[in-house]
């Protein structure tokens, strides 16, 4: 075989590694037309402001917010939060939006192409310039090597109101062991995204040595980092149940279930690990203070936790059984340094739940409320008090406002 | 003007794999390679080119992919310095890539060649392209481009001796 030959032959064998497959064309928001009558619209707007008082008829007065109103009801809370969900049987994975208010399907996307959305993390600097944009993590398909998959994340937008308006493009892709990546937390920006998922090596045997190819062993726990292109890795050193970054997206805080040696009973706690030295770690929880929390079944279970987006407090979750069912409480407690720390309790309450249901916490980017779900029920805590959005059989994989 | 009408998603359809796959010749990751195409499309999109004829937006579409596939090279080559992990390439010793250990070596092969040398093999042995497409999509004379080629096979030749 001559070298155009084994030339071609190469190409179209690279060219065959590229499944013929629909991909999703990215959706545009078009301003164009805006940004060229800026300066039109800017002396309209002062136009308005100077003489409105003076020209515009006097209209009937506002009527006052009535205290049922949704708006109120939430308070500072955004319209609406995004609930993924992964492929059941018979039904194909998806994300809504949902009002924040009721409960109600705004939107809802099915997944094609046999993808499957995994979990999801919002953007809050693209609020304030008006858009709601999250990242998504999102499962393309089955990998080359057995019992391994591809992953993506996306880049997806809304509407004010809580439709879906934006796919973007995958900003990143990554192999590993199927159903494992979860977690997925970013910064402010949006420029930094991390997640929790394990490897998925190749065992080579060469003569009397073995070595891994790609990412190490199968089935290490390991905790990514991604910025500017580059993507950092260490061991998570146990079972990863929340990720989410300080407001300088220099450190993650990781809630983890500690693995033990031993036999003992895992322990659950809040680590803050620094990206460029993922081993400079910060006990969150002893920070705080002594943390009323136990492993052992002796007291409350600390079923998840997470530093708050603007990294001054630590927010906990934590559970223990009763007669009814499950007593549910959230603390709070200040992060700031030098300080005596104290636990203030933001909410208890009861919910007929047996065992470790999953549990999700999320807060509100840029305010106080809280967004949680245990088990079947959707909850949100906010200056109203606590109150259930929606109750389903099946649980959403991942929230985020 | 196509990129402005209804035909565009189709135009979209019909051509995305092929133009992923040429890229993936170039980048070496179907990610990034899917990346360069819908960047291209968006931009295409945003800023529509006064084309109506497919033949002449397709040629033009490529064109913008090699451009986005030179970007990503020059930007991996910064970065290379401080990158600890990004998807390596399908013909290089690490990837878990199904591709026969022939095909990898002429992959890295071509990869050790000139930029604008790879590209013209790639035009050529991969999309088929006759001497005036290659000469339209990287903006060079067709003399130019049959020089190239015969020196870019030359060269492959000898990296593939090389090698062996």
């Amino acid at each position: 075989m001559n070298v155009e030959d084994r030339l071609r032959a190469a190409l179209h064998g690279t060219a065959d590694l590229v499944e013929d497959r629909p991909r999703p064309l990215p959706a545009v928001r078009r301003g164009r037309g805006i940004t060229r009558f800026l300066p039109a619209w800017a002396a309209l707007v002062v136009a308005l402001v100077v003489l409105g008082p003076f020209v515009l008829p006097d209209g009937e007065p506002d009527a006052p917010i009535p205290a049922s109103s949704p708006s109120y009801a939430i308070g500072s809370a955004p319209e609406f939060y995004v609930a993924v969900y992964g492929a059941e049987e018979g039904r194909p994975s998806r994300f809504e939006a949902r009002s924040t208010a009721t409960g109600e399907v705004r939107d809802v996307n099915y997944a094609g192409n046999r993808e499957s959305f995994v979990s999801i993390a919002s953007i809050p600097d693209d609020e304030r310039k008006g858009v709601s944009s999250f990242h998504l993590l999102t499962r393309l398909g089955p990998g080359f090597q057995p019992g391994c998959a591809k992953y993506t994340v996306y880049n997806i937008g809304f509407s004010a109101e809580g439709r879906f308006t934006q796919w973007g493009t995958g900003s990143i892709s990554f192999v590993a062991l199927d159903g494992t990546p979860a977690n997925l937390a970013t910064t402010p920006k949006g420029d930094e995204i991390a997640y929790s998922y394990e490897s998925c090596g190749r065992k080579v045997v060469e003569g009397n040595t073995e070595h891994y190819v790609g990412d190490g062993a199968t089935g290490e726990r390991k905790i990514a980092h991604h910025w500017a292109g580059t993507t950092t890795i260490w061991g998570a050193e146990g079972k990863v149940l929340n990720l989410a970054y300080s407001p300088d997206g220099h450190s993650l805080a990781v809630f983890r279930q500690r693995d033990i040696e031993g036999g003992e009973e895992p322990r659950n706690e809040l680590l803050l690990m620094r990206t460029a030295d993922p081993s400079d770690t910060t006990s969150l929880l002893e920070e705080a203070g002594n943390a009323p929390f136990q492993t052992d079944g002796a007291g409350p279970l600390l079923s998840n936790a997470m530093i708050t987006p603007d990294g001054k407090k630590v927010l906990t979750l934590s559970s223990e059984p009763h007669e009814a069912g499950t007593g549910y409480e959230i603390k709070e407690s200040p992060l700031s340094k030098g300080e005596a720390r104290s636990w203030g309790l933001l909410t208890a309450i009861s919910v007929e739940s047996y065992g470790n249901p999953r549990t999700l916490l999320k807060q509100h980017p840029s305010g106080p409320e809280v967004l949680f779900q245990i088990g079947i029920k959707t909850l949100m805590h906010g200056s109203q008090g606590t109150r259930t959005i929606t109750i389903e059989e099946e649980p959403p994989d991942d929230l985020a406002w | 003007m196509i990129a402005e009408t209804e035909a565009f998603p189709a135009f979209y359809r019909e051509h995305q794999t092929g133009l992923v796959r040429l890229a993936m010749m170039l980048v070496g990751d179907e990610a990034t390679a899917e990346d360069v195409v819908q960047d291209v499309f968006v931009r295409l999109h945003r800023n529509a080119p006064s084309l109506r004829d497919e033949g002449k937006l397709l040629a033009y579409v490529r064109t913008s992919v090699l451009n986005g596939c030179r970007s990503v090279l020059r930007r991996r080559k910064l970065m290379r310095r401080h990158a600890e992990r990004y998807e390596p390439p399908a013909w290089s010793a690490e990837s878990q890539a199904m591709l026969g250990e022939d095909h990898r070596e002429v992959m890295r092969a071509l990869h050790r060649l000139p930029r604008r040398q790879r590209e013209v093999l790639v035009l050529r042995f991969y999309a088929d392209l006759p001497d005036e497409e290659i000469a339209t999509t990287l903006k060079i004379r067709p003399s130019t481009v049959r020089s190239t080629m015969s020196r870019a096979l030359g060269a492959l030749e000898r990296e593939l001796e090389d090698a062996s």
